[in-house]
């Protein structure tokens, strides 16, 4: 085989471990916009991202970040070139925008830049974004590169030729054999991202990050949505809480024990 | 699109009963209710080399007609060979509406289906509508992490949804419903092997299953380690429920992922869930809050896991917990 060539899909999204107070829900113009929140990788993006560079360590190769939108922090995207991924690819042009682009476009425009960068023998994506949490990409990607994919991934190797990929169940795990090129989505089992030095992050400064448009890639028509969002609310479920009070931790834990008892909640 | 009727549920069995998977006669009664609105029929289909059972209970539960495609081969879930199938009923039979529940084997199906079906998919509805004209199905889902409800609709067809499993999805009863079986065509030349699963592990399960358990007791980053969540067992047990934890415990290696609750791990709704450590992040939050009542043990005053609790107290659960568990089961041991 020739040199193991590795693509990394990644997203940028608000943190999803903002407080919840930091999503403001605007109904009227269907968007959520987060107030203070800074954008990240999505972090099942990253668990891929580990898996590439764990793949590279491995077996050589080089490992190739892309990411499609409008409006991409580069300062975010550039975190995949400190951890050690090495190249980066900015696909990012105004028709890019979530507004134009659903699931199904932006695997068209992903599958257009994979066909530009040369076929590679592995692609990853993480198991759904944390935004939108719909885990279609990867799939609907693998589809249209008509090659094999594997969900829910916590690790891979080469073996003969053919990718092992141990495989998380809800009730345990499975290995799977699966021929090249394939795609996985990677599950947050797969580990965090390594740590990132300062050195790490000069050394990112050095490599190459490529912006392509859609001209670039020579989409002059963006596919139509499929997928129309409708409306947008905040979920209306908080409760009324009794809070248990009382002298003494025994005397707390009794009375709750009561008053579930009382209530017929237990 | 107007060629487009009725309703086509793909199926599940449950595999240690060898019947029809609760969380499939829930997504039933989902479909039977658009069916009767759309004044159309309900089909579902089953895949596998024993399903024959779960298609006929399947019409039992309200379907019209149940399709059987049979074969040793697909005794494994295969993309590869179960694909074409749902590929040539679909295109045979267009649907208007496919619905799956969201099960870790449709996660993986339904997105695949959908785009050799030129269509979109919403996973993870917690409700599916028919619009005003009966036209177009609106499609619910969390988004932001549960931070949001965005309501969806497919300008393609047919339009797939899988629907969230939780078990607060009541099951419509079985009821003397009558209905065909037909049986596919399975061609089984297809195979051309891509991928092969040559090993699995299983990991034991001690008492209920976390998502079918009626009390469930879980700990957060709260709890402070492994030994902490041994309280929790003890109480787990006593209420012969289910433990459960937020992520961070199992990042953190305190307790097994498989029990982990929320949006990238089980939905769960008991009768009564314990918060027990844990300070209440919307990805959590989104795997339980339908619970019927919620019950919260923090030291944090401002947690926000109090706002979707019913009962809660403020303190260290190490000093809560064991004569809240001793008053529990003098309390229990009484009324039997």
């Amino acid at each position: 085989m020739d040199e193991l060539r590795i693509v990394v899909c990644l997203k940028q999204v608000p943190d999803p471990e903002a407080p919840v107070s930091a999503y403001r829900i605007d109904s009227a113009a269907k968007r959520v916009t987060p107030i203070g929140v800074p954008p990240v990788l999505s972090p099942f993006d990253e668990n891929a991202l580990e898996l590439a560079l764990r793949l590279r360590e491995r077996h050589g190769g080089k490992v190739t970040a892309v990411s499609v939108g409008s409006n991409l922090s580069k300062a975010v995207l550039r975190k995949a070139l400190s951890a050690g991924a090495d190249e980066l690819i900015l696909v990012e042009d105004p028709a890019f925008s979530p507004d134009f682009l659903d699931g199904y476009g932006t695997v068209l425009v992903l599958a257009q830049t994979i066909n530009k960068l040369g076929a590679p023998h592995i692609i990853l994506t993480g198991r759904q974004a944390a935004d939108t949490n719909a885990g279609v990409v990867g799939l609907f990607l693998a589809e249209a590169l008509g090659i094999v994919a594997v969900t829910l991934a916590r690790g891979a190797t080469i073996e003969d030729g053919n990718i092992r990929v141990e495989r998380v169940l809800p009730d345990g795990l499975e290995v799977v054999i699966a021929t090249m090129p394939a795609l996985l989505t990677v599950t947050q089992e797969a580990g965090e991202l390594r740590n990132i030095s300062i050195k790490n992050m000069r050394d990112a400064k050095n490599k190459p990050l490529k912006h392509w448009k859609a001209a670039d890639l020579g989409m002059h028509v963006i596919p139509d949505r499929r997928l129309m969002l409708e409306e947008l609310a905040a979920p209306a479920r908080e409760r009324k809480c009794l809070i248990i009070e009382g002298g003494s931790p025994d005397e707390v834990g009794k009375k709750l024990a009561l008053r579930l008892r009382n209530d017929n909640v237990l | 699109m107007s060629e487009c009727k009725g309703v086509l549920v793909v199926g599940e069995k449950d595999t240690v009963r060898e019947t029809l998977s609760k969380a499939t006669r829930g997504v039933v009664s989902v479909g039977r209710r658009l069916a009767d609105g759309l004044s159309e029929h309900l089909s579902a289909v089953f895949i596998g080399d024993n399903v024959k059972d779960p298609a006929e209970q399947s019409i039992r539960c309200g379907c019209d007609r149940a399709y059987l495609a049979e074969h040793g081969s697909l005794c494994e879930y295969d993309p590869d060979l179960y694909l074409p199938v749902l590929q040539k009923l679909s295109e045979d039979i267009k649907p208007r509406v496919v619905l799956a529940p969201h099960t870790a084997l449709m996660q993986d199906l339904f997105p695949r289906l959908a785009y050799r079906l030129k269509t979109c998919v919403v996973t993870d509805c917690i409700h599916v509508e028919l619009d005003d004209r009966g036209a177009a199905l609106l499609m619910t889902k969390p988004i932001y992490g549960g931070n949001a409800l965005a309501v969806y609709r497919c300008s393609s067809s047919p339009h797939m949804a899988t629907i969230r499993t939780h078990t607060g999805l009541s099951a419509a009863p079985a009821v003397d419903n009558q209905g065909e079986v037909v049986r596919l065509d399975v061609d089984t030349d297809l195979h051309f092997c891509r991928m092969k699963v040559t090993n699995r592990i299983r990991e034991e399960l001690n008492g209920v299953k976390l998502e079918e358990a009626e009390v469930v007791v879980s700990g957060g980053r709260g709890i402070g380690g492994t030994d902490g969540f041994e309280h929790l067992r003890e109480l787990a047990m006593i209420l012969n429920g289910a433990l459960g934890a937020s992520r961070p415990p199992c990042d953190l290696g305190w307790v097994s992922s498989l029990a982990q609750v929320g949006l990238t791990g089980k939905m769960v709704a008991p009768n009564v869930y314990f918060a027990v450590g844990i300070s209440g992040s919307m990805q959590h939050l989104t795997g339980m809050y339908e619970s019927r009542c919620i019950v919260a043990i923090n030291k944090d005053a401002t947690a926000n896991i109090f706002k979707f609790a019913d009962y809660g107290i403020v303190g260290d659960y190490r000093a809560v917990l064991p004569p809240f568990i001793e008053n529990m089961k003098e309390l229990l041991e009484r009324k039997v």
